[in-house]
């Protein structure tokens, strides 16, 4: 077949060189007109079928980046690149921090891999780590699929609240407790003034003393109204108020 | 692949004059434009992101690009860039990769460890003594080359663990066991070959025999095999070695001529050859990996052995599922469930998808290429245990099938009835028509109908029934009761394969009678062709589909008679031969009219050519996975901040609590691009792989 004459090959043979009685503007005219627009077929949702491969898959996935046969990258890290996470200082939050390659500690790299020798050239064996004799082969369990992604439902519902609003629903939650607390009180323990703010202030010490040591995201304990303030109510008698 | 090779020689001739163990550094290439600018002047040496960034680049080698992106987001960036130079050069020893790539020696070596361990790159020697060193005393030299079915194993890890595992529990009844066996499967799949006795030592918590009864099913279903030496030689080097053997053992002295030389060294090879191809099956058969535990009396794997995945037994599964889907399309659901009923039964014993002897040098000569499909063909009929018929399936069929009713052999007696009153519903007795027709001699004589007093459907439908029967030897049609109660009868069975083998498309045909085999080498040539139309119909739409089909079934057509097939404008015609042309659906002859070739004097005439569409097919789909697995990690890469915050251990599990609402929001993004990113992977491995494959 030649196409020197024909157009310059099949994709420009409709372009130039078209057969006798034909144009370029006949196929061109007719693009506004009644060639009928394809509508190209859309993905459907993800069935559960296709989810679980897609979470099987991610999950093998992760198995392997975090494996003994994960290569890395070619270029080795520029000095700077190795000082933005190992720069010789402790951090608290270290210990949180996912290392790759440490996770499965006792089978971190190529070395300690229990390898089948016969299957490989020889050429290989000395980054094999043949001396190593005790190896171990680090099995990984199979992750439960969902706990690749962080709960999506709780997600779909509070995705978007400002924090303003999460404050706002932290404070009715509490007038709720404290309005279940004083209804349980009334029926079962005679109120008596002084014990009850006693027991208040125990309640609200304790609840300061849980903020201390556990929440340091927790915006409100900065931003004290007042309810805490015990100096209005200690009885000196001496002293006028201020 | 010229412009890869010429980036490749440049840079290499420019290092040549500096070159260090490590990495040198080279002025800035305009052209490079390098992601993480580091402040320095080294600029990227390899053909790694450069090019890729280079979408016509991407384009030149579909299944490099595909393989190097897969790679690069299992096993990082050397293994990418040593399988991408694989890939393009064929064949290298380890020093050539050094030299090409600029890494130093003892990365490449752990790189071909890890990508040689899980059969992604197999290796010859240089003499193909079978041992490391020469006849001289020197080292031998080893060739590494790509090994396509160890990155397929990674490309489909995901479709294996979930499949396999839902193939042997399909309700969520054993919950454990199925969790043990996807446990199993990601496992071998991940370390690329294991050995039972590890996986047993190191899960303390389950029974040994439970685990070694898991191990014990897929060796026998052969979807695990023995992890020989012989999985790490490519099949073109095996074979050249035993054809060379063969023929260098012929005395040169002998009376033979060349040709029969040859002849009889490539048959002596070829029986080598499939002997050592098959021997894992063969292995099985005597019984060396399946062993009997002294203590327990019940079967185990073999302690010495060690696993791996047969992907070629994989690919049969795949086979059966496109058929099934393609049964249920075209013949209906009951058909289909019948059919994979049988598929299930002879699968293991099928003929594989691909035979081994298409990956030699034999498939360039013409007459073995022949000789093969014909030897195929046979195999299919012929090979024990492809063969079924109705009470195998009656027998495996599944007891949530019920088949009654859905055979209508004869009419009613209501529905003669209401033939007779002439108030019948005429899409429900098409026997009833032939009656309403006047029969003509050649006389001119019109036969009158038959007075209303004679009831003449019963005895017509008889004659017709009995013609059928003669046809088609249905003896089985007479024992086929509508009132019979059992869901899974033989003779309801039996009509449905009969539908099956005698439909417009054949998924089955009769070896004897009430024997059935599948005839995989016309059956898939048909699904290759129905999934290419129907891709045609869904992108370029019914008017391409339309005017393929006239094309094809006419086979050369000029454009006048494709107007008259077709029933369309000229002018709609062209357009839609003009798109089909550029996505090499058509192919245009050319018939010069004059001695000079003028163009406005010529013919142009339309064909297809199936095995060019196919191949360009799944190139296009080839580039479009590779598309997604590159966009994936792009994705990744830019929240790589957000992603490492929330993986760490103190936020894992409080992310609604830890986290901005933004960057949830952003987290959640990225998880929905990413789920949907692989379904859509998923989805276009299912098309590709039939051109591919099978």
């Amino acid at each position: 077949m030649s196409f020197r004459r024909g157009g310059g090959g099949g994709s420009r043979g409709f372009q130039s060189n078209l057969p006798f009685g034909l144009s370029y503007s006949d196929v061109g005219s007719y693009k506004n007109q009644e060639i009928p627009t394809i509508p190209l077929p859309v993905n459907n949702p993800i069935t559960n079928y296709e989810k679980d491969i897609s979470l099987s898959y991610i999950n093998f996935q992760e198995t392997m980046k975090n494996g003994p046969f994960h290569t890395g990258d070619v270029q080795p890290e520029s000095e700077l690149e190795r000082l933005q996470h190992d720069d010789g200082i402790e951090r608290y939050s270290d210990r949180y921090l996912n290392k790759n390659k440490n996770i499965n500690k006792s089978c971190a790299s190529i070395n300690e891999h229990p390898f089948q020798l016969e299957l490989f050239p020889q050429e290989l064996y000395p980054v094999m780590g043949i001396k190593n004799k005790n190896k171990i082969l680090a099995l990984s369990k199979l992750k439960s699929k969902d706990d690749i992604f962080f709960n999506n439902e709780e997600a779909a519902n509070i995705a978007g609240l400002t924090m303003l609003e999460k404050l706002k629903e932290l404070a009715e939650d509490e007038d709720e407790l404290n309005n279940n607390n004083n209804n349980n009180g009334n029926g079962n323990n005679p109120k008596i003034n002084g014990q009850d703010d006693i027991e208040e202030d125990d309640e609200d010490d304790d609840f300061d003393e849980d903020d201390d040591e556990n929440d340091d995201y927790n915006g409100e304990k900065y931003f004290d109204n007042g309810e805490d303030d015990d100096y209005g109510d200690e009885d000196d008698g001496d002293e006028p108020a201020f | 692949m010229s412009v890869i090779d010429n980036i490749i020689g440049n840079t290499m001739s420019e290092i040549e004059g500096s070159k260090d163990s490590g990495i040198s550094n080279l002025p800035n290439d305009p052209s490079n434009t390098t992601d993480n600018n580091s402040g320095s002047n080294n600029t990227e040496l390899f053909v790694s992101t450069n090019c890729i960034n280079n979408v016509e680049l991407r384009t030149l080698n579909p299944e490099a690009f595909l393989y190097s992106e897969l790679i690069r987001s299992f096993l990082g960036e050397k293994a990418s860039e040593v399988i991408k130079c694989l890939i393009l050069k064929g064949r290298l020893t380890f020093r050539e990769l050094s030299d090409r790539l600029n890494i130093d020696l003892k990365s490449i070596k752990e790189t071909l460890v890890s990508l040689v361990q899980l059969r992604c790159v197999s290796y010859m020697d240089s003499d193909g003594a079978g041992s490391n060193i020469k006849k001289n005393g020197n080292t031998n030299k080893f060739y590494y080359s790509y090994n396509e079915e160890g990155l397929l194993i990674l490309l489909y890890s995901g479709d294996i663990i979930t499949n396999l595992t839902n193939y042997y529990y399909e309700n969520d009844d054993d919950n454990d066991e199925k969790q043990l066996m996807s446990e199993i499967l990601h496992n071998v799949l991940s370390f690329g070959s294991l050995r039972p006795r590890d996986f047993v030592a190191n899960n303390h918590n389950v029974s040994e025999s439970m685990l070694q009864s898991l191990f014990v099913r897929l060796v026998e279903d052969k979807f695990f095999i023995n992890c020989t030496p012989l999985l790490y030689i490519p099949k073109i080097d095996l074979w050249n070695r035993l054809y060379s053997r063969e023929y260098n053992s012929i005395p040169k002295n002998s009376a033979l001529s060349d040709l029969k030389k040859r002849q009889q060294s490539k048959d002596k090879a070829k029986d080598k050859y499939l002997q050592l191809i098959n021997q894992p099956s063969s292995v099985n058969e005597n019984q060396n990996i399946i062993v009997v535990d002294t203590k327990t009396s019940l079967r185990k794997i073999n302690d010495d052995i060690s696993l791996t995945f047969n992907l070629p037994r994989y690919w049969k599964f795949k086979r059966s599922q496109h058929i099934v889907q393609f049964a249920a399309v075209r013949a209906g659901y009951l058909p289909s469930v019948i059919l994979e009923t049988a598929l299930k039964i002879t699968e293991k014993a099928s003929p594989d998808v691909k035979s081994p002897l298409l990956y030699t040098e034999l498939v360039q000569e013409l007459n073995e290429l022949e000789g093969i499909t014909d030897d195929l063909k046979l195999h299919e009929e012929n090979q024990p245990g492809v063969l079924f018929n109705a009470i195998d399936i009656s027998k495996h069929l599944s007891k949530s099938i019920d088949l009654r009713g859905s055979i209508v052999t004869k009419l009613t007696s209501r529905q003669l009835r209401t033939a007779n009153n002439g108030t019948a519903d005429n899409t429900d007795n098409d026997a009833e028509q032939p009656s309403k027709k006047r029969l003509k001699t050649e006389d001119g004589f019109v036969v009158p109908p038959l007075p209303a007093s004679v009831k003449p459907s019963n005895d017509k439908n008889n004659l017709e029934n009995e013609n059928y029967e003669d046809e088609h030897d249905d003896d089985y049609d007479d024992y086929i009761d509508d009132d019979d109660q059992e869901p899974h009868s033989v003779p309801i069975i039996n009509a449905h394969l009969k539908l099956l083998a005698n439909g417009s498309v054949e998924f089955i045909k009769e070896a004897k009678p009430g024997m059935y085999y599948v005839p995989y080498s016309s059956l898939i040539p048909c699904l290759k062709t129905y999934t290419y139309d129907t891709l045609i119909q869904a992108t370029l739409g019914s008017s391409a589909f339309r005017v393929l089909r006239c094309i094809r079934e006419n086979r050369l057509v000029t454009e006048k008679l494709l107007n008259n097939l077709a029933l369309m404008r000229e002018k709609d015609i062209r357009s839609v031969l003009s798109s089909l042309a550029r996505y090499n659906g058509v192919e245009i002859q050319e018939l010069p009219r004059t001695a000079d070739r003028s163009a406005s004097r010529s013919v142009f005439l339309f064909r297809t050519n199936n095995s060019r569409a196919f191949n360009f097919m799944k190139s296009n789909l080839c580039w479009n996975i590779a598309n997604l697995i590159y966009r994936l990690e792009n994705l990744k890469n830019e929240n790589s901040t957000l992603l490492t915050k929330a993986q760490r251990e103190d936020v894992k599990g409080k992310e609604m609590e830890l986290l901005l609402t933004s960057e949830i929001n952003q987290l959640k993004m990225v998880q929905e691009r990413q789920l949907n990113s692989i379904t859509r992977i998923d989805r276009l491995l299912s098309l590709w792989e039939i051109f591919k494959q099978l």
